[in-house]
Order: C-alpha cells, then structure tokens, then sequence
C-alpha cells in the first residue's frame, strides 16, 4: 500500500512539474522542468520549426563568444549561458534558461496557457475579406476551418487552435457567423489563402436562349445562351481567367454545374476552352451535338433544372 | 565488369545533366498520350514547340512546325508570340485541340508558371485564328490537367 502510494505520488509530482508544449493538437516539446522553460538549443529548435510549419518568415541565429541570440520579426532574443543572462530586446535579465510564455509573447505569438501545458494556434488567420460572391481567408499556418451552411448564415468553425486577433479558438469552438442568403459553391486552396466561392440557388435568369453556333450576328442581352452546331456530342464554356482576379470564378462555377448536369444527362463530354463567341461573364455554352434532335430535350431538360 | 563500368560511365552525365519533359500528343480518338523526352540545354520552350510538331508515331499533333515566335515571362506569367502564317486554314477542332496541346505541355513542364498568354505576330489579338479567345490570361489549373472531361 505504501509502495502504491509512493508510485501515485510520484506519478502526480511528475505531472505537476512537466511542461508540454503543443502546436495545435501536436505535442511538440515535454520535459520534467519546473515551470514553462526551456534550455536555449531546445527552444531555437523549436522556433525554427514552427516558423516553418506556420510558413512565416525565416528566422536569423548567430553567436558573439558565449552569447546566442536569434532575430526575427523585428525582436531580438538573446542568451549569455555563462553568466544565466537574458537580453530580449536589450532588456536584461537573469535567468538560467528560455521563459517560454514571455517569449513568445514579444514574437506576438498567440497561445494558451493551461496548467503545465502551452498551446500555440496552429493556424493564424491574418485577415477575412468578404465580398459578394467571395470569402477570403488569408492565413499562416495549416487550414483548420470548416465551414458550415445553415440557413441564411454560413458558420465557420475551428477544426483545432485557430487564432484571430491574439484570441485562440479551441476545436469545435464558433470562429465566425456570416449571414448571407447564398450558398457555398465552392472553396478553392491556394498557400496561405482559402477562397469560398458563394452561388445564390435560384437562377436571376431562368431564360434560355438557343441559337445556332458560327451563324449569329447579333447576341441576345438577356438568357442563358445555348449555341449549337453538329458535332461529337459535347459541351463548351469559357473557363475563368487570372486577369478577372476571381471576379468570374462564381459564373464559371455555375456554368460548370449546369454543363455538368447537362453533360451527365445527355452523355456529352464537357471541354473547358476560351471561345470568343462566349460571352465573358455570362451562362453561356456551345453544344456540338452528333444528333440535332437533342437540342429540344436538352433545352427542355436545362429549363426544368432552372425551374 | 569493366566494360559496365564504363558504360555507366559514359552514361552518367547524361542522367546528371539532362532534364526529362513531357509533350502531349493525341491518339485516334484525341485523347491525350503523354510522352517523355530528354533535353540538357537551357531553351527548353523551343525544343518543345519543335518536339509537339513532330508527333511520335501513333499519334497526331495540331502543333504546326515554326510556330513558336518569341517568347519571354514576366514574373510568373509565360508570353508566347505565335506566327499566324503558319495557322492558316485550321479548323475549330484544331484549333482548340491546338490550345490545349501547348498550354498542357507548358503547365507540364515549367511548374512555377501560373499563367500563359499568347500573342500573334507580335500584337495582341483578340482570337488566335477564328475561335479561341487569346484576349485573356489562361489559369494553371485549367491545364494541370487535360481539360476535356472524360478524356484525362
């Protein structure tokens, strides 16, 4: 009994004395030190690799005689490990290893601080632009949103530690409500930017306008545009272009959807080319079809799924 | 023994030095065959112009000979000027099949270009013959893959 009671105890002072270190849900540094400190190589190293995961700026080290220091973000940090001294800043102070928290404080890091236990955000969202059609997520780090559509909102919910403006959002917690009557048609991931691309449901025009491809002077304002001519049973549309800086990716997304169920229907394959007769911004398609009957039932069926 | 030696030798500049590049064709049926070719100097754009207009046997290509004008990048952006004389009296099928020859071979191979645009005879223009629409940049992520669904 008292053997068990020694192990307990010992088991419990261990805990009570170790400092864990946690990038998001990774543990990334333990040790049995007292309070949240770390020797100078462990705590370089551990910089470096951070730096790394989030994608942030390279840090510089370097060393004068016994002093270490490291430079980054415009801070520097420093160690003179003779005589236990502690410059940030050219502030000094005495101390025989890293004070984690307060490092990480002046590199501007957001973290949590729970018992023995340090949280870095695993994802750091540096700014949330939103427009019409558009939300723009830009971000340091690994992506760690998800996003929910509820009706006439869309909630964006942390997946681990996502920081906003210094604060930590733990998994599961709300990071974000945007109210809007769209939906989420599609979300494009480029490094250190997630694009959700909003589509409105109902159609603004529901008009179909058919008209014979190569044959036609003069294009309707109004309608959904249906060119078509003889061919190998597929369809045509304009795909988006990097001049439009994304301003056209919701008409393409739409298009594409259409087309996509057209093509699906009717056994068509679907080809993603700039034809100039395709007007840009607009639901527009070519149809080359082995059988000029099926233009009716394809415009049946396109005015149905518009309904 | 020995002559293997050698033979390894001789043999290993050319794997240090050559770099491999793949070139879409088409079969019969237009679908893409991909085929890779080695190539160890520094115009690389040229050797591909030249190599798509030499189809391997077995397929076609739509990429004429003395196409390629000049080319040059602006950061990240690829600019080919074309030779018109050598597009004349192509068909829309040739035409686009044309486009999506090039721009897959290009996005193939030069990985940090996320754009092309083209340019005819040295002046923008707003159709590359009669159809295709060269007045705008064309994405990387349209020709990462080959853009006719059901034919990748």
């Amino acid at each position: 009994m008292k053997r068990l009671l020694l192990f307990l105890l010992i088991i419990v002072s261990v805990k009570s004395f170790s400092f864990d270190l946690y990038v998001g849900k990774k543990l990334i540094y333990s040790s049995a030190d007292l309070e949240n400190i770390m020797s100078w190589s462990s705590f370089v190293s551990f910089m470096e690799n951070y730096a790394r995961m989030m994608g942030m700026d390279n840090l510089s080290t370097g060393e004068i005689g016994d002093f270490h220091y490291l430079v980054w973000r415009g801070h520097t940090v420093g160690y003179a490990m003779n005589s236990n001294v502690f410059v940030v800043d050219g502030v000094t102070t005495r101390s025989k290893a890293v004070p984690v928290d307060n490092i990480l404080s002046v590199f501007q890091l957001p973290f949590l601080r729970r018992e023995s236990e340090i949280v870095l955000a695993d994802m750091i969202i540096n700014k949330i632009i939103k427009t019409d059609d558009i939300i723009d997520i830009v971000y340091d780090g690994a992506n760690e949103l998800v996003f929910v559509q509820k009706q006439n909102q869309i909630e964006v919910v942390s997946n681990s530690f996502v920081a906003v403006n210094g604060y930590i959002y733990k998994p599961g917690e709300l990071v974000l409500v945007i109210q809007t009557d769209k939906k989420i048609d599609q979300k494009i991931e480029m490094p250190g930017l997630t694009r959700v691309v909003l589509i409105k449901e109902t159609f603004l025009n529901d008009k179909v306008v058919t008209l014979k491809f190569g044959e036609v002077s003069q294009i309707p304002e109004d309608g959904i545009l249906i060119f078509y001519s003889d061919g190998d049973d597929r369809i045509i549309i304009r795909p988006y272009s990097p001049d439009f800086e994304g301003s056209d990716w919701p008409v393409y997304a739409q298009n594409k959807r259409i087309a996509q169920q057209i093509a699906t229907r009717f056994g068509l394959k679907l080809e993603l080319c700039p034809l100039y007769s395709l007007p840009v911004g607009r639901i527009a398609m070519v149809l080359l079809l082995s059988d000029d009957t099926k233009i009716q039932k394809i415009e049946e069926y396109l005015k149905e799924l518009l309904r | 023994m020995r002559r293997q030696l050698l033979i390894f030798l001789v043999l290993l500049p050319v794997v240090i030095f050559c770099r491999n590049y793949v070139l879409f064709y088409l079969d019969q049926k237009l679908l893409p065959v991909s085929v890779t070719v080695s190539y160890d100097k520094d115009d690389a754009l040229n050797f591909l112009f030249d190599k798509l207009a030499e189809p391997v046997p077995g397929t076609v290509s739509f990429v004429p000979r003395n196409l390629l004008r000049a080319y040059f990048f602006v950061e990240k952006a690829l600019v080919i000027d074309l030779r018109s004389t050598v597009l004349v009296g192509i068909d829309f099928q040739q035409e686009r099949y044309l486009i999506h020859q090039l721009l897959r071979t290009v996005f193939e191979n030069f990985k940090a270009i996320d754009s092309v645009y083209i340019t005819v005879d040295g002046k923008r223009k707003d159709k590359l013959v009669n159809y295709v629409d060269v007045r705008y940049g064309f994405p990387k992520q349209i020709w990462s893959s080959w853009p006719i669904e059901g034919e990748r």
